[in-house]
């Protein structure tokens, strides 16, 4: 039922690019946490998404399937930069100066003035990947957890305890910046 | 240690997701304890999920920039290939594997007997000394 309710829907770039442009480009964002890189990602996954409808075969909801394209691109982006600054030895010359610029060179200071909404976002950054990506999905997409578990092929009780330790992190994370 | 939990689980409370014990606890630990509270009013002021929930605009010169790399690129769409050809595909890999392998290792097993010689052979299997084995004149050479 579902795989005929998707082939009638229309897949092309355009309708597409309507309908997800947004979630695409806000998950680029608090991922990346970096306007330019942001758009660079969003650009690719649109062009991987033209590349590779062909392939979707339309067992999971086309939602699904770009969440998962676009939580997964976002992560190898973050790799990548990850090995890049390892590489240039960037880890050790910049580890101070990340710290002390937690509150003031971030995208989302930018975007939003709050403080609040600066640590939050440097404080979620933090957290390891799987419980990043089930939070961000959760709080700010609004999806339901069988929607994140159908996202990240994985359970709906990891899920939930991935949420769980995500808060806990996030609490520690959030205490920790405050109280330096 | 109690006050570690409570520090841990402050936005599982804010988010109310804390089962009734465990919320009654923190509930009285808040005005117990001077120190927790302040970190309690700190992450309070800061977890506001709504608030962070309004959306970027997505930059209006996006869409032409990706139909600029897909008309000069001139990319291909995949096909998609069904299940059954990964699993075809892979049997054919794993098969060529095996008999590179295979053949690899036979070749070094016949090239290792080729070393064995007439004196090697004799004084394993009569334990003979190297001095009998030049009495007796024996020339090496290959089995």
């Amino acid at each position: 039922m579902k795989l005929l309710e998707n082939n009638k829907k229309d897949f092309s770039l355009e309708s597409i690019y309507n309908e997800y442009k947004d979630i695409i480009y806000n998950l680029c964002c608090r991922y990346l946490n970096n306007k330019d890189e942001a758009e660079d990602a969003c650009h690719d996954i649109f062009i991987k998404i033209y590349k590779s409808i062909g392939s979707f075969k339309g067992e999971s909801k086309i939602s699904t399937w770009i969440y998962r394209l676009t939580i997964n691109h976002c992560l190898n982006c973050l790799r990548r930069k990850k090995i890049i600054k390892f590489i240039t030895f960037e880890n050790f010359i910049e580890v101070e100066k990340h710290d002390n610029d937690i509150l003031n060179d971030n995208f989302w200071g930018e975007y939003d003035k709050t403080e609040q909404s600066k640590l939050l976002h440097k404080a979620i950054e933090k957290l390891p990947e799987k419980q990043k990506t089930a939070l961000i999905l959760n709080k700010f997409e609004d999806l339901s957890y069988q929607e994140i578990a159908k996202v990240m092929d994985t359970t709906i009780s990891s899920v939930e305890s991935l949420i769980f330790r995500a808060k806990q992190n996030l609490s520690k994370q959030l205490l920790k910046y405050l109280k330096k | 240690m109690k006050h570690k939990w409570f520090r841990k689980n402050i936005i599982r409370f804010i988010d109310k997701d804390l089962k009734d014990k465990d919320k009654s606890f923190f509930e009285s630990h808040i005005f117990t304890c001077e120190k927790c509270k302040n970190d309690y009013d700190l992450v309070n002021n800061i977890v506001n999920w709504e608030n962070n929930k309004k959306r970027i605009k997505v930059p209006e010169h996006l869409y032409q920039r990706i139909m600029n790399t897909i008309n000069s690129k001139d990319i291909e769409r995949k096909p998609g290939l069904p299940p059954y050809y990964a699993i075809k595909y892979s049997f054919v890999v794993i098969l060529f594997l095996s008999i590179v392998v295979g053949t690899i290792y036979t070749n070094k097993i016949f090239s290792e007997k080729k070393n064995y010689n007439i004196s090697s052979v004799v004084s394993k299997d009569y334990h003979l000394s190297n001095s009998h084995l030049s009495n007796l004149n024996i020339t090496v050479s290959e089995r």
